[in-house]
């Protein structure tokens, strides 16, 4: 019996891991790309939760990015300040 | 298991070997083949057991013969056959929830092939100043797997809204969701509402709930009996994938005029029943309505309270304004029963029922965004939100016990659902305004002819054989902005189904039902081949093991329509093999008890795999392009269920009652609406019920109390802004996983109080009951609303988005008193 109650606790314990949905962790990229012409106006910010205090998207400033075009990759880099824009 | 059960297994012996088994099926079986079932010193008894107050025929009523322990059950007409029973010294032992036990000894004096037995209802006879074994009992689990009786009568000592309400209390038991106090419909170990076989006297009921389903649309007073399979049901059930709930109206007094009176602060029910004149029968009238719509008492007035305070006020998530609401529901409903009963001969029965039920709730609101503001303007937004639904039925039923060893009965029955929804969304900026619409309406009808014979073949064998047709047609609309024709459905569909099974007793310890169904389903042109399996393993007196399995299809779907920003909807149509396929559900379950003369421990595991769930969601598609394929939008998933659910019941002495818990996953996979499993909207994890029933002297107390971990649902996570072509920034809402957030925990406490007494010839009580004693604001679900607008100026504005949490029912006292005569 003292198992049996041991096996449920475990199976409760087990049943109460959740996975989350952060919102905070979305990324939001915008951006658009013209061929022949230079990037300069790709956008990464985060996605703005209901219930926090903010209005304004948060820049994303320290991100990996490149762009994958058949199997190469082109790397940008930050544009600079607080803008969340990368560039070629 | 019951002290009727106790005793019988008094006399069983302990496990036997293996060795000791397989001599006993050797023996068994060249018995049975030789046909040495009878010695001379052996009959058949056969009769009918019934009421003693009323005559009224009893059903499922547990009979056993003592020491040979033959035992059988009794039909839906309470015939009862016992074989190969000692003609003198045996005893036979009569059983049934809600009724004195009695026990009668084989003396040689009575007609063994009429041998008819009359119990007494202990809600009649009991004398109110004591208890008796039984007295209190509102469930009994039987030894059969995830099979459970309820006794309506005894329902009444639980704390209610105010009516007794059969469904209510099933939601009491472990495995059936309690937190689902917006709809009586039943989610049973991880199924849905639809997927529940719900028989009234052979009609399938399609939609249960009465008035915003706080009530069942059965009136208890005027049901007889209640057989509950949450799960591994017989052959002889099918057209569903979950559980069957069995439900058997009065059929009225044979022997005197009856009126029961039972009015609450919502309510009025009488049930008035009596014999007919001329020929042996009897007719049973019950009627029930509501009178909110005349008389706002103070329960409705809770209600009424809790749908309006400011908790449901939209409000503001993290920037923008949100207006001041009211919303003013206003709602009735009513049901009828009626059944006339014949007695033709001693061998014939004949009934015709009637059941009718409707409910009409107006939920149209006004919301001032002017005056919340505290400005001049008249800026409102006037919702008109009506819904109408309700259930017709009828059968025609004719039972037939052609010998005793063979019971037929053959049955036809109709049986409608129809619903309207419709909600307008009306803005008005002092002369400015315009409007949104929405309109669905859905109708069910059900044509079903059946035929079941039962056949007692031998001591060991019982073989039921059937034949089951059922003819669907479903019309189904949608409409927006009364010009945009979203989904205009008729259907029709049938099938037929043959079925067999064998309640086989190899030995005293072993039970056995083994049985197919098949059917075939015309739309789809596929014939389904359905075996089913449970056995019962009896090792010692006290302790069984049980287990089932099965295959189930149901080839009627209700969709469930998301509305992410409105709370979802459903609606039904029938499966087609394409857009929408046939439901199928595996179920294996494992289960053991224990009992003891006052306690019943137990426990069962189950696992349903089911595939050929359906979903209907606007989410990837536009409901404004009408050049779009809306059966596109169905999406088609899988569904996998494990749970584990425990009862501690203590059935005698004043105080009973039960602890039950259940713990469950509920997960669906549909590809088409997310990459990853997620979990069902009515997924529950931990769900804890405590019920207790106190008898002193002319009073009944009781208590429940119900917690439940959250329920999912899908919310609107973020917004995000993305600069378009032309320069202009355009705000989008992203929306969360599906499911992926929990609502806040589930928990309320019932108490209830009633009191007996007599007036004459009367027989009186009255009661209490307070639901939701500490007023817990349960969320029965969230709201989101865009803004784009200043409500101020009108002029668009950055995206703001408004929840609104939508409350269950907060503190509910009620009184009722009940008078029969």
């Amino acid at each position: 019996m003292r198992q049996l109650l041991s096996l449920f606790c475990l199976v409760v314990l087990f049943a109460s891991c959740e996975k989350s949905d952060d919102p905070a962790k979305k990324v939001v990229l915008d951006g658009y790309i013209y061929a022949g012409e230079p990037i300069d106006d790709i956008r990464l910010t985060k996605l703005i939760p209901f219930g926090g205090e903010d209005s304004t998207a948060e820049p994303i400033n320290d991100a990996l990015v490149f762009i994958d075009w058949r199997g190469t990759k082109y790397p940008l880099v930050p544009a600079g300040g607080d803008s969340g824009f990368y560039k070629s | 298991m019951n002290s009727f059960h106790q005793e019988i297994l008094l006399h069983s012996k302990r496990f036997p070997s293996f060795a000791f088994v397989l001599r006993r099926l050797y023996l068994f079986t060249s018995l049975s083949i030789l046909g040495l079932g009878l010695s001379a010193q052996e009959v058949t008894i056969s009769g009918k057991i019934t009421d003693s107050e009323t005559s009224e025929s009893l059903p499922y009523v547990h009979v056993v013969a003592l020491p040979g322990m033959q035992s059988a059950t009794s039909n839906i007409e309470g015939y009862f056959t016992l074989l190969a029973v000692p003609k003198k010294g045996s005893r036979l032992i009569f059983n049934y929830l809600g009724y004195r036990r009695d026990t009668i000894w084989l003396d040689g004096s009575k007609n063994l092939k009429e041998f008819n037995v009359e119990l007494v209802n202990e809600a009649v006879e009991l004398d109110v100043f004591e208890y008796s074994e039984e007295s209190n009992q509102s469930i009994e689990s039987s030894e059969e797997i995830s099979k459970i009786s309820i006794n309506p009568a005894q329902l009444q000592n639980l704390p209610n809204l105010g009516e007794v309400d059969i469904f209510r209390s099933l939601q009491l038991l472990p495995g059936i969701s309690g937190a689902n106090e917006s709809s009586s419909g039943l989610y049973v170990r991880g199924g849905t509402p639809d997927q529940n076989l719900i028989l009234l006297d052979g009609m399938n009921i399609y939609h249960v709930d009465h008035f915003f389903g706080i009530f069942s649309a059965f009136n208890a007073n005027a049901i007889k009996d209640v057989q509950v399979y949450k799960g591994g049901f017989e052959a002889k059930y099918g057209g569903r994938v979950s559980s069957v709930v069995d439900m058997t109206a009065k059929s009225g007094n044979l022997k005197k005029p009856a009126i029961n009176v039972t009015a609450n602060m919502l309510s009025a029910n009488v049930v008035a029943e009596t014999p007919l004149p001329f020929v042996n029968g009897s007719f049973l009238l019950a009627a029930r309505r509501s009178y909110t719509d005349i008389l706002r008492s103070p329960t409705y007035q809770s209600i009424f309270n809790n749908v309006t305070e400011a908790d449901q006020e939209d409000e503001p998530l993290g920037f923008g304004i949100g207006g001041s609401g009211s919303v003013e529901p206003d709602f009735f409903f009513y049901d009828l029963n009626a059944k006339l009963n014949l007695n033709l001969g001693k061998k014939d029965v004949v009934s015709l029922n009637f059941f009718n039920s409707r409910d009409n709730l107006d939920n149209s609101s006004v919301q001032d965004f002017g005056a919340g503001l505290g400005l001049d303007t008249d800026s409102k937004l006037e919702t008109t939100d009506v819904t109408k639904w309700g259930n017709t039925g009828t059968s025609f039923k004719w039972s037939r016990q052609w010998s005793p060893k063979i019971f037929n009965r053959v049955l036809a029955s109709y049986s409608q659902y129809d619903s309207d929804y419709e909600l307008i969304d009306k803005f008005t900026f002092d002369t400015l305004s315009f409007q949104f619409s929405t309109q669905q309406r859905n109708k069910i009808q059900d044509i079903t002819l059946r035929d079941d014979l039962e056949w007692k073949l031998s001591e060991q064998h019982k073989l039921s054989l059937g034949l089951w047709f059922t003819r669907n047609e479903i019309d189904y609309l949608n409409f927006i902005d009364d010009s945009v024709e979203v989904q205009n459905q008729n259907e029709i569909g049938s099938y037929i189904s043959a079925y067999a099974q064998d309640e086989w007793s190899p030995t005293k310890w072993l039970k056995l039902n083994v049985g197919m169904r098949f059917t075939q389903y015309d739309v789809v042109k596929e014939n389904y081949f359905e075996p089913r399996l449970s056995v019962l393993v009896k090792p010692t007196k006290n302790f069984r093991l049980k287990a089932a399995w099965g295959r189930y299809n149901q080839f009627i779907n209700r969709i469930i329509l998301e509305n992410i920003f409105g709370g979802s909807r459903d609606f039904w149509l029938l499966a087609d093999g394409e857009s929408i396929p046939v439901q199928s559900s595996e179920h294996i379950i494992v289960g053991a008890a224990f009992e003891t003369k006052d306690f019943l421990i137990d426990v069962e595991a189950y696992q349903k795999t089911n595939t050929g769930l359906v979903e209907y969601s606007l989410r990837f598609g536009d409901p404004y392009d009408t050049t779009q394929n809306f059966n596109d939008l169905f999406f088609e998933g899988t569904g996998i269920v494990r749970g584990i659910e425990f009862l501690l019941q203590k059935k005698f002495g004043a105080l009973t009652g039960w602890l039950a818990y259940t713990l469950s996953k509920v997960e669906y996979t549909f590809p088409g609406l997310q990459e990853t499993p997620f979990p069902a909207l009515h997924d529950q994890r931990n769900e804890v019920k405590l019920i207790g029933m106190y008898k002193w002297k002319r009073f009944a107390f009781s208590g429940t109390y119900v917690y439940a971990t959250g329920k999912p649902y899908t919310a609107p996570v973020g917004i995000y802004e993305i600069t378009l072509l032309n320069g202009y920034q355009q705000k989008y809402i992203h929306v969360g996983d599906k499911n992926s957030s929990r609502l806040p925990a589930y928990h309320r406490l019932d108490i209830g109080a009633n009191y007996s007494f007599n007036i004459g010839k009367t027989e009186n009580k009255v009661g209490i009951s307070v639901f939701n004693v500490y007023n817990r604001k349960n969320i029965k679900y969230r709201r989101f609303q865009i803004q784009n607008f200043d409500p101020q100026t009108f002029l668009p504005t950055e995206s703001k988005l408004l929840q609104t949490d939508v409350n269950l029912l907060g503190i509910v006292p009620n009184f009722f008193i009940n008078i029969r005569f």
